[in-house]
């Protein structure tokens, strides 16, 4: 009876980790082709950024130009992609109505999330702050990323993402984006990149 | 009952006063600043020779008694008791009338800049503005318009080529509109001087309303609310000699069409953003948070990185008011974006990377002018520590990454100068690639 019940809990923990890498496979695939080497590390950020950065970068600006009598987005996705009603759609569904923080604290990303293992996680709070303290104590350089959840755009045509990127030697956790993905030969793909609206 | 009442009344009634008179006393210290500076460029301005005067267009009297402030720039109209005009004698019948004001820049040194902006009209009451022309210090013109001056192919005057035309200088009685001829001066073709130049005959204009003291201001970028180190670093940007830069700062500050506001502030971690707020309005922040150690020669190269995106946001707007795609004509990569969208990276890389295409050479001269006072000639490269420091600040994009592949020596120089300015320490000292800040703190 003992074994049973084990075999039945790791077949469990098993198969919750097998979902969150299935729901995280455009993250997944996205760190894959970085093509980082197996003794690679890479660094986490722990806290998950907000949905709500995703779906406001996707909207972005639309301004009024009097010379052509027209609207024109400037910031943001931009038209086939982007439309009103399944940006609306996607905001119903993902939106974070509680919590207006840019990043989420107590929603961490974990190991099991991952594909990639050499993953070192370190708090949003403990990430050293460039031109406030000059003196680091991070011994090699790794590359740094910061992630939202995945957001699946059009009836799961598009997977769409937060991402910062960064290393512990730039330590810009300001720049941010997102990514647009769709699948190609079952791998999700980056094919589109779009900015906050904030040039730095 | 009463008592609290009246103690309420009574308390409300002296805080309002205080506030009022701290208030006031913020303005009349304000004014006494600004009346002082204005005497003390009166003073500079009578007591030495500035080729200024000689201007063909320097008409009247500058009018200190009437001087005012804006935007950090002082303007003193020249008055005399009649319009001038100007025409020319032989083929023109339809003078053109002028009105001149001095622009006075104070300087991070506590010297000034002088500028004559000079307004053509075709009315004699200047209600329709035609055309301006803003020459420097050096008599040299610098904006026509608003653009950088095209080089006219003029010879000496007395040349006496068929080429050459006489032009005449007349004051003219506002009740008959009889005309006095005060000096004439000839324009010829050939050569390369670009001094004084006859006004241009067309194109452009306002639309009836007389002058404003804004309109008068050849800078219009907004630096109120810049911290007085950074806005000093300003003033001394927008007078660069590179042409790049001049015509980014021209092009910003010469006229009402685009709006940039400059301001100290919480621009995250990054030393300074900007942003395009609604069509041709972009704010920059320079962040006064952090980077408190900074030299000002890293503040200046944050400075013109962020003008140089603000120039971008302001050809992106062109496009988009005009969709005409000639407007990216000098600048292939923004056109792959904004017209093709073949560009695969975002619209900040795109501009990165641009900047990194076109600008860095320019930046980096101007840093140099900024740095050393003394301009880069037309086609020599800056120093090495100049430009480092331009590409400093497009470590962060893709386009840098591909440039200088990390573990080179050379990533390692530029990483550590921009370092050294940041920090305003030595970075790897007793390296073969230690750098050592060469800019002045800001504090």
């Amino acid at each position: 009876m003992k074994k049973v019940l084990c075999l039945f809990i790791i077949s469990q923990l098993l198969f919750s980790c097998s979902v969150n890498k299935d729901l995280n496979a455009p993250i997944n695939d996205y760190i894959s082709s970085l093509n980082l080497k197996d003794s690679d590390k890479i660094m986490i950020i722990q806290e998950k950024i907000n949905n709500n950065v995703t779906i406001d970068i996707f909207k972005g600006k639309t301004f009024y130009y009097s010379g052509i009598n027209k609207y024109v987005k400037v910031e943001g996705v931009d038209k086939p992609l982007y439309d009103e009603k399944n940006w609306e759609k996607m905001k119903s569904k993902y939106e974070n109505k509680h919590i207006k923080d840019h990043w989420i604290k107590g929603d961490y990303w974990t190991l099991k999330d991952f594909k990639f293992p050499n993953i070192i996680f370190i708090k949003q709070e403990k990430f050293p702050n460039p031109g406030k303290y000059e003196k680091f104590d991070f011994q090699e350089n790794y590359k740094v990323f910061s992630f939202s959840d995945v957001i699946y755009y059009k009836h799961n045509k598009y997977a769409v993402f937060t991402i910062k990127s960064t290393t512990t030697d730039y330590k810009d956790t300001d720049t941010t984006s997102i990514l647009i993905l769709t699948k190609i030969k079952g791998k999700w793909t980056v094919f589109g990149e779009v900015g906050d609206g904030i040039y730095r | 009952m009463n008592k609290i009442f009246y103690k309420i009344a009574f308390a409300s009634i002296l805080v309002s006063f205080l506030v009022n008179s701290c208030s006031t006393e913020d303005l009349k210290n304000e004014n006494y600043e600004n009346i002082a500076a204005i005497n003390k460029a009166e003073e500079y301005f009578n007591k030495n020779v500035i080729k200024l005067k000689d201007n063909i267009y320097f008409s009247g009297t500058p009018d200190w008694k009437n001087a005012s402030f804006k935007n950090d720039t002082i303007l003193v109209p020249l008055v005399s008791d009649n319009p001038v005009s100007v025409k020319d004698i032989n083929n023109w019948d339809k003078p053109l009338y002028f009105n001149s004001h001095l622009l006075i820049i104070k300087k991070y040194d506590n010297t000034f800049d002088y500028n004559l902006k000079v307004y053509f009209s075709s009315d004699v009451m200047s209600l329709n503005i035609n055309r301006y022309h803003l020459y420097d210090i050096e008599n040299r013109l610098t904006s026509d318009n608003g653009k950088k001056p095209i080089k006219s192919k003029k010879l000496t005057i007395t040349s006496k080529s068929n080429a050459c035309e006489l032009w005449g200088t007349y004051a003219v009685d506002r009740e008959t509109g009889e005309e006095r001829l005060l000096y004439t001066w000839w324009q010829c073709d050939g050569g390369t001087r670009t001094d004084e130049q006859a006004p241009p005959d067309g194109g452009g204009g306002g639309e009836g309303a007389p002058l404003s003291d804004a309109e008068l201001i050849e800078d219009y970028i907004n630096d109120t609310e810049l911290d007085p180190c950074p806005k000093a670093i300003l003033a001394q940007l927008k007078i660069a000699s590179n042409c790049d830069i001049a015509n980014i700062f021209t092009k910003l500050g010469a006229n009402t069409v685009y709006n940039v506001t400059i301001v100290s502030g919480n621009a995250g971690n990054a030393p300074a953003t900007t942003i395009p707020e609604s069509p041709n309005n972009y704010k920059v922040i320079l962040n006064n948070e952090r980077y408190t150690s900074s030299t000002q020669l890293y503040k200046a190269s944050n400075l013109l990185h962020e003008i140089t995106h603000a120039f971008f946001m302001s050809l992106v707007d062109d496009y988009n008011s005009s969709e005409n795609p000639a407007v990216f004509n000098e600048f292939p990569i923004l056109f792959q974006k904004y017209v093709d969208t073949k560009y695969p990276g975002g619209k900040a890389d795109a501009q990165h990377e641009e900047m990194a295409n076109t600008y860095v050479e320019s930046i980096g001269a101007a840093l140099q002018e900024f740095q050393t006072g003394v301009s880069v000639s037309s086609g020599e490269k800056p120093d090495q520590i100049y430009t480092d420091l331009a590409w400093g600040g497009l470590s962060a994009a893709p386009i840098y990454g591909k440039k200088f592949p990390e573990g080179t020596a050379e990533r390692l120089r530029i990483e550590n100068r921009l370092a050294s300015e940041q920090t305003g320490y030595t970075i790897g000292a007793g390296t073969p690639q230690q750098q050592t800040p060469i800019g002045k703190p800001c504090n």
